[in-house]
């Protein structure tokens, strides 16, 4: 996705542009740093205790104190920065894969039979059966953060 | 005669489809009793029937001794690559045009994240933006033991391939459960229709005039209770008229019988909470041995599939003529190799041979019994088309004695 709007959509210095054009190469030659009107970019949403406990969940990726959490603050923060490319009429490259077509194998069976190899890793087995847990366990929340220490901490990124 | 045949014919059903006969009063529908009326949408789970899973090499067979039929990719181990099996492929497009779906030479995949003992990777590899079909219908009758047939037509939706999880034994007495990869990666079409069903009647028959279907074209093996086929039904209750409403989903349902009682019982669930001016909660819901519906509070946790696009695999291409690249399927060659469709099959019987209407659909109900009857129009001791459905059920008695069925010669 990055790639092509960069091409279409970011201004950069003039002389870069010519070179790109002439060499049909749609990665920068040069670095071409492009400078990012911090005003325009968008401010990360405010956290709360509910919402981290939401993307924890999801994720399965602990925010174990506050400084995890102003990282991910930062790191949306970075993220809005993209808003501010115009993607219009652009349609969004979602792989580089794209203008591939999908391999296809023949149905016959080559593979399997390892099962020593596929339990190697398993803790706890019972016969030849994976053991776990009864049900689908939710993450446990863990002890609420110090929000103040979060809001209190700078917001812009030191790129 | 003809009477006594077509009474004994559905008594013939009853037990073959152990359906519950209730009384008329019971199976009025919703908006016949209070201005009230159900919607019901399904989504229908057929597992593929081939030789190796969708994206690896290891074998369908899970019957096979526990985790034996599981790949390195099956269980997740990291730096392996899914690769497409092309008789999935194949088989999706059969199912596509035999529910008269509209193919897309251009489809992807997408990964659908949660967390799941039995699912390894802890996502799902499916269709979700760009799926292989879209946007097809199939004809079907809504009958029972004492309702005659109604022709109805459903809107499909969707169709998409995905892969099957693993299974999980629940060993409730040691607090544990067990899981077996050898389901793990299985190749599925899940067909979603349009919610356009009103009673659990019509929810079962679709379901199984779906599977006649899938079993008919060689897609899907079709055995309800080895978890072939599964059906999950989307159920909403609203004022005619109104704007739909809070829907629950029933989830896993294996057999014709449990469809109907099952959606039966949510809808008069849903019926009494709305009607007392209680509200419906969105929820993911189970069913006993009864066939009453219960919450599932294991699901019930806010879900968010984070969907993203599959890295790992380019867009899937269809032609729609022949194609000579080993990789892109010709939707024509498949079209030419599928058999007549059974519907046109129900329609040769009932126009052209005047057969009964409940006895074509008796007839077309079981590929077996169909070859027979066929076999016996080619012959010319063929008894009369009038007593067919007599002579079909004495032949049908006779052979279970012998403890036979219509494919022995």
């Amino acid at each position: 996705m990055l790639l092509r709007h960069l091409v279409v959509g970011v201004k950069r210095p003039s002389g870069c542009l010519t070179k790109w054009y002439s060499s049909r190469v749609f990665v920068p030659i040069e670095p071409a740093i492009s400078h990012i009107d911090e005003t325009k970019v968008k401010p990360a949403p405010e956290l709360n205790q509910e919402l981290v406990d939401h993307l924890e969940r999801l994720s399965l990726v602990r925010f174990s104190n506050e400084e995890a959490v102003h990282h991910l603050r930062k790191a949306i923060h970075f993220a809005n920065r993209l808003k501010l490319v115009d993607t219009t009429n652009v349609k969004p490259m979602e792989s580089v894969l794209e203008e591939m077509t999908c391999p296809l194998r023949e149905d016959v069976v080559n593979d399997g039979n390892i099962r020593e190899q596929v339990l190697c890793n398993a803790t706890n087995r019972v016969e030849e059966y994976f053991v776990t847990p009864p049900g689908n366990i939710a993450l446990e929340q863990a002890p609420s953060l110090d929000w103040t220490n979060i809001r209190d901490a700078p917001d812009k990124s030191t790129t | 005669m003809m009477n006594i045949c077509r009474r004994r014919l559905v008594r013939t059903w009853d037990r073959l489809l152990s359906r519950s006969i209730a009384t008329e009063k019971k199976r009025r529908p919703l908006d016949e009793r209070s201005g009230w009326e159900a919607v019901i949408g399904l989504e229908i789970h057929a597992q593929i029937a081939s030789r190796s899973k969708l994206f690896s090499g290891a074998a369908t067979d899970f019957d096979c001794s526990v985790n034996s039929a599981v790949s390195l990719f099956d269980c997740a181990s990291p730096g392996t690559l899914p690769v497409l099996n092309r008789r999935c492929v194949e088989a999706a497009v059969a199912a596509a045009l035999a529910l008269n779906c509209r193919l897309r030479t251009v489809s992807s995949f997408d990964r659908k994240h949660y967390f799941y003992a039995d699912m390894p990777a802890g996502y799902q590899i499916t269709q979700q933006r760009s799926p292989i079909a879209v946007d097809g219908h199939l004809d079907f009758f809504a009958y029972s033991a004492d309702e005659a047939p109604v022709a109805k037509r459903l809107r499909i939706e969707r169709i998409q391939i995905e892969m099957d999880s693993g299974k999980t034994v629940h060993d409730l007495a040691n607090r544990r459960s067990l899981v077996d990869l050898n389901r793990a990666g299985v190749g599925l079409i899940e067909i979603v229709t349009d919610h356009q069903l009103h009673t659990g009647l019509e929810a079962a028959c679709f379901a199984e005039e779906l599977r006649q279907v899938l079993v008919h074209i060689g897609v899907c093996g079709g055995e309800m209770q080895k978890g072939q086929l599964r059906v999950d039904a989307n159920v909403s209750v609203r004022r005619v008229g109104e704007a739909l409403g809070v829907r629950t989903e029933v989830k896993n349902l294996n057999s014709f019988k449990f469809i109907e009682t099952a959606v039966k019982y949510e809808i008069d669930r849903q019926y009494r909470l709305l009607s007392e001016g209680g509200q419906v909660v969105n929820e993911t819901r189970g069913y006993d041995d009864e066939g009453r519906t219960v919450s599932m509070r294991d699901k019930e946790v806010r879900q968010d599939y984070r969907f993203m696009p599959e890295p790992n695999l380019p867009p899937l291409r269809l032609s729609d003529g022949p194609s000579d690249d080993p990789n892109v399927v010709s939707i024509s060659s498949i079209k030419q190799t599928l058999p007549a469709a059974l519907a046109d099959k129900r329609r040769w019987y009932i126009e052209k041979i005047g057969m009964d209407p409940l006895v074509a659909i008796y007839t077309v109900n079981d590929t077996a019994r169909m070859k027979f009857v066929d076999d016996c129009f080619a012959d010319k001791t063929c008894p009369p088309i009038e007593s067919m459905a007599f002579w079909l059920d004495e032949y049908r008695l006779a052979l279970r004695k012998h403890k036979m069925d219509f494919s022995t010669e």
